[in-house]
């Protein structure tokens, strides 16, 4: 009882995200959330290679819900700019290098409430950005999942302890594992 | 009122019980796969081409489909020397192998072990698949999300309920609510 009043928020947001996951169209077919834009000024130093450069651009920006650019969010667009494309729980962050212009131009992704909920439900430890609120929440989400399951043998074992013939307790229990066990088989 | 409740509660959670487990065991495998090594059980077997199969490697993902080697088809590439492509379904994976001028392509099947099928599972969202077994999980997995809900709601009530158990109760729910509302606020204020 009391892990599951503790991770409440967690538990609803799985819940939620379970109910949204199944009514949303697969990925390939959802609307792009929209952009806004922004160009800052950014010296480029000349000495830097891609990755090096990438690293800059994130140090610089300060961006707080990510973490540094790994090898896949580095790339070169079509005119040959440094392009680095970052996830956030918000939406991704796109900078590109203007170096000519010594600028650097920013579009920022508006993630719907849906797709934030979604990806908060996913954060875990190990892709936590580097920040106390983004590490914080995958802590919390850790106790979460934790309690998921804790909860869910804790049920059984207090209905065994209390009431185990109530019959439509045993009836229900043994059609909720028939159901899964049959999909299980049929799915494999 | 509080007896119906407890009813059901009990039979919510009874019913989506495996559910409710699977989603919490595939999330601690997401979590710390480094602890569960999957080893897939590897399986070769030769399958007879037919003739009308031989330059077309769909019809024969089809034939093979038909033979319970269902799921999704990828990685499709064909040539002069033959064709090869993939079918892919949660926790197992038909790799075909056709050379020009055989009789038969060779299927190397690979199944993933428990936790890996979970974790696959746990994906496992949403209508739009073709194949009428993975609509009635998604239809389940909407239940036991819904389920979720109602569980989390009757469980608060009951625990209301209970007299003796409001004080401490009502502090580790409000600093539940503080930490996991307050982060999620924070987090989505932030750009």
């Amino acid at each position: 009882m009391y892990a599951g009043l503790f991770t409440f928020t967690a538990l609803i947001m799985y819940g939620l995200t379970g109910l949204i996951d199944v009514v949303r169209p697969p990925w390939q077919e959802r609307e792009s959330p929209p952009t806004t834009q922004q160009l800052v000024a950014f010296e480029a130093p000349a000495d830097l290679d891609d990755m090096q450069m990438a690293q800059r651009v994130y140090e610089y920006l300060d961006l707080p819900l990510t973490g540094p650019p790994k090898s896949y969010s580095v790339s070169r667009d079509d005119d040959h700019n440094l392009a680095i494309k970052l996830y956030t729980p918000n939406g991704f962050r796109t900078m590109t290098l203007l170096e000519g212009e010594q600028q650097l131009r920013v579009v920022r992704s508006h993630a719907g409430l849906e797709s934030f909920i979604s990806g908060r439900h996913g954060a875990l430890l190990k892709y936590a950005a580097p920040r106390f609120v983004t590490r914080a929440w995958a802590y919390y989400n850790e106790a979460g999942l934790w309690s998921l399951g804790f909860m869910a043998l804790s049920g059984v074992a207090l209905w065994l302890g209390s009431r185990p013939r109530y019959r439509w307790a045993q009836v229900v229990f043994l059609s909720g594992n028939a159901v899964f066990f049959t999909l299980y088989w049929l799915i494999r | 009122m509080y007896s119906n409740l407890r009813n059901v509660h009990l039979l919510l959670g009874l019913f989506f019980f495996p559910f409710l487990l699977m989603y919490s065991a595939s999330a601690v495998e997401m979590a710390h796969s480094e602890w569960f090594p999957d080893e897939p059980i590897l399986s070769e077997e030769a399958v007879p081409v037919e003739p009308a199969e031989l330059s077309n490697p769909r019809a024969f993902a089809q034939t093979l489909m038909r033979a319970r080697k269902w799921g999704e088809l990828q990685s499709v590439t064909q040539n002069g020397e033959g064709f090869t492509f993939r079918i892919v379904r949660p926790g197992t994976t038909h790799s075909v192998r056709y050379v020009t001028g055989a009789s038969e392509a060779q299927v190397e099947t690979s199944v993933s072990g428990v936790m890996r099928m979970l974790n696959r599972l746990h994906h496992l969202a949403g209508f739009y698949r073709d194949q009428t077994v993975t609509h009635w999980w998604a239809a389940f997995a909407g239940l036991a999300s819904l389920a979720l809900l109602l569980l989390g709601a009757t469980g608060v009530y009951l625990w209301f309920r209970l007299y003796k158990e409001r004080l401490v109760g009502g502090l580790i729910l409000s600093v539940g609510l503080l930490v996991g509302v307050g982060l999620l606020v924070a987090t989505r204020l932030q750009s």
